[in-house]
């Protein structure tokens, strides 16, 4: 494996770790409803965090899973124009349209950090009984972004390489559709 | 320059990158970005922030990783295998038995799950090899199962009605209740017409031959299949139509419910455990960030004023609004061919239900005519979901891309006609939300 073989399948491994393990989250939120639930009509003793927690984790396990999708090629596209062309030209036109997926989340990562930070600075506190710091709920926004940035340089550096080679990888042609095939 | 052109030129730059292959979510959001620099400056990007953190902490959004969990789950809980073992016992004996009875698991399954994959992924396994064994006609043992797959988003739950209830601020639950007799009638057309068409041809679906049918002592049996999917049917909408929990919560008990019978039927492994809470999380991901995206690019729609110019510039035009909601219909049909349902609901709720709720129409009634069209976009070549599942599944078993198509023709027809019938007669869809005692 040469240098950039290696990054790239760093950045893979480090999406994949992570969406992983987020999506372990859903299962605390599973939990946490139901306990809502039973608290609510069984105990007659609703709770005060079930709900405004679950917001928060919601929040980091979509920000966080974003690179993690991208990696999968779960993030649907209109796919009626692109797989009538040839792969180099596929790989051209995702060079060009990367232009406008890094505009936005370089602007997300931004605009998302400087809202964290302030919340930083300023110990925001929710609104609620729960008085919950907002830091933790807003930081996460920065950080997917950054991982769905990892994940969308690694693309970029493929598509490059596709371009140049006229090979595409057989391995990054699996998207969820492709690898439901394979499984069955 | 003037409003109508820059919204020509918003919408006309947010295809053209459609088109080109970008991700959706990407696409809205940058579209976004580039007219909120052009028109206020740099100091605008914060509303890409604050998007963020309000879609991503909504509250009635939490439902949408919950119910994915749910059907992920259901979908290798077996539940599917006993119920269509159930349904050939009773149904194999009838023409076109197996056919209409696969039907009828797709709406037990739609009432399950909120997503179209799970009822055509498992019938597309089983209901379909066991069909074309018995010598159905192709075109009927496909397209059952292509079709009866999409009732999913229709009879709730449906994760695509909470997209529409979050994006138009309407009432999950009374979205929920508005799908269940329109889903009923949509599953009652498909089922008549294998039916009719299966009595008047019976080559199409033979009967199981008398010395293969089961005795009534095994008939009996075999109902215990339903146990499951109607406690998990009664907890989840029960909940929501007595109005005792909200629809998140009913989501976190359906998802904790299908856990439990993963665990009666034996059929718990960790890693079908981890690989449904991989899958859960990529899907969710991907409608949440398509989410930022849509929500960003309605927010740059709405503040340009664009959404009021074209609601004057149509009701301008002095035509009977009857026009407007089966132009829309039309618009929305001819979506579906070539985008993703969650795509096309992102677009076009900003644009169609304030002009739906100013000609004095219901928006909940309109959001089921909404999800019944997307209904349409899962089965409509060449993008639709179920077709690239059927493609993957009925494929290695001799079916044709032509015969995949094909046999999707009258089950759109039934499907237009279902959408008709909704639109003459809005007390199908209003008559159930109505009445329910929570939303």
């Amino acid at each position: 494996m040469n240098r950039v073989e290696r990054v790239l399948s760093l950045i893979d491994v480090i999406n994949e770790q992570v969406g992983r393990l987020i999506a372990y989250l859903a299962v605390f939120m599973m939990f946490s409803v139901v306990y809502e639930v039973i608290a609510r009509y069984v105990f007659n003793r609703p709770t005060i965090w079930s709900m405004e927690i679950n917001q928060y984790l919601l929040c980091g396990y979509t920000a966080l899973a974003g690179g993690y999708a991208l990696l999968h090629k779960s993030h649907v596209n209109v796919d009626i124009l692109h797989q009538r062309f040839g792969v180099r030209t596929r790989a051209f036109l995702n060079i060009l349209t990367s232009f406008f997926f890094f505009l936005f989340i370089i602007v997300l990562i931004w605009k998302s950090g400087a809202m964290a930070w302030e919340a930083w600075e300023y110990n925001e506190h929710s609104e609620t009984l729960l008085e919950a710091p907002l830091f933790p709920a807003k930081v996460v926004i920065p950080l997917g972004g950054l991982l769905i940035l990892l994940q969308g340089l690694g693309k970029l550096i493929r598509d490059v390489r596709v371009l140049v080679t006229g090979i595409e990888e057989a391995q990054s042609a699996g998207g969820d559709f492709q690898r439901e095939r394979k499984e069955k | 320059m003037s409003l109508t052109l820059m919204t020509v030129l918003l919408f006309a730059f947010l295809l053209a990158l459609l088109a080109l292959g970008l991700p959706l979510a990407f696409c809205f959001g940058s579209v976004a970005i580039i007219f909120m620099i052009w028109q206020w400056g740099p100091q605008a990007l914060f509303t890409i922030a604050t998007t963020a953190f309000g879609e991503w902490n909504n509250f009635i959004l939490i439902a949408v990783p919950l119910f994915i969990l749910m059907a992920n789950l259901l979908e290798r809980s077996g539940v599917a295998e006993e119920l269509y073992e159930m349904m050939y016992r009773w149904m194999g004996p009838l023409r076109g038995g197996l056919a209409m009875g696969t039907v009828v698991i797709c709406a037990i399954f739609a009432a399950m799950a909120g997503i179209s994959a799970v009822a055509t992924v498992t019938m597309g396994l089983i209901a379909l090899p066991s069909m074309l064994k018995r010598g159905y006609d192709r075109l009927i043992a496909v397209g059952c199962v292509s079709a009866g797959g999409t009732l999913g988003i229709l009879i709730p739950p449906s994760v695509i009605m909470i997209l529409y209830a979050s994006l138009t601020g309407t009432s999950v639950g009374k979205l929920f209740m508005g799908g269940v007799f329109p889903g009923i009638l949509v599953a009652a057309l498909f089922i008549a017409y294998i039916g009719i068409r299966c009595f008047i041809q019976p080559h199409l679906g033979p009967p199981v031959p008398k010395e293969e049918r089961y005795s009534r002592a095994e008939k009996l049996a075999s109902l215990k299949a339903v146990i499951a999917p109607i406690i998990l049917i009664l907890l989840v909408l029960g909940v929501i139509y007595f109005g005792v929990c909200t629809p998140t919560e009913a989501a976190g008990i359906g998802a904790f419910g299908s856990l439990v019978v993963l665990f009666i039927n034996r059929r718990f492994t960790w890693t079908v455990f981890t690989d449904s809470l991989a899958r859960t999380c990529r899907l969710s991901a991907m409608v949440m960030w398509i989410l930022l995206g849509a929500k960003s690019f309605s927010h740059v729609y709405i503040a340009l004023g664009a959404s009021e110019m074209v609601y004057n510039l149509l009701t301008g035009l002095e035509i009977n609004r009857w026009f407007f909601v089966i132009g829309m219909q039309l618009i929305l049909f001819i979506m579906g061919f070539f985008m993703d349902p969650a795509g096309i609901i992102m677009i076009c709720t900003p644009v169609f239900v304030p002009l739906i709720a100013k000609l004095g129409f219901d928006p909940i009634w309109f959001g089921i005519l909404f999800t019944i069209n997307m209904e349409l976009g899962y089965i409509t070549p060449p993008f639709g979901f179920n077709l690239f599942y059927m493609r993957a599944l009925a494929g290695p078993m001799g079916v044709s891309m032509q015969d995949i198509y094909r046999s999707i023709v009258p089950f759109v027809i039934l499907e237009i006609l279902g959408l008709a019938i909704i639109m003459v007669l809005p007390q199908l869809a209003l008559w159930l939300p109505q009445r329910m005692i929570g939303g």
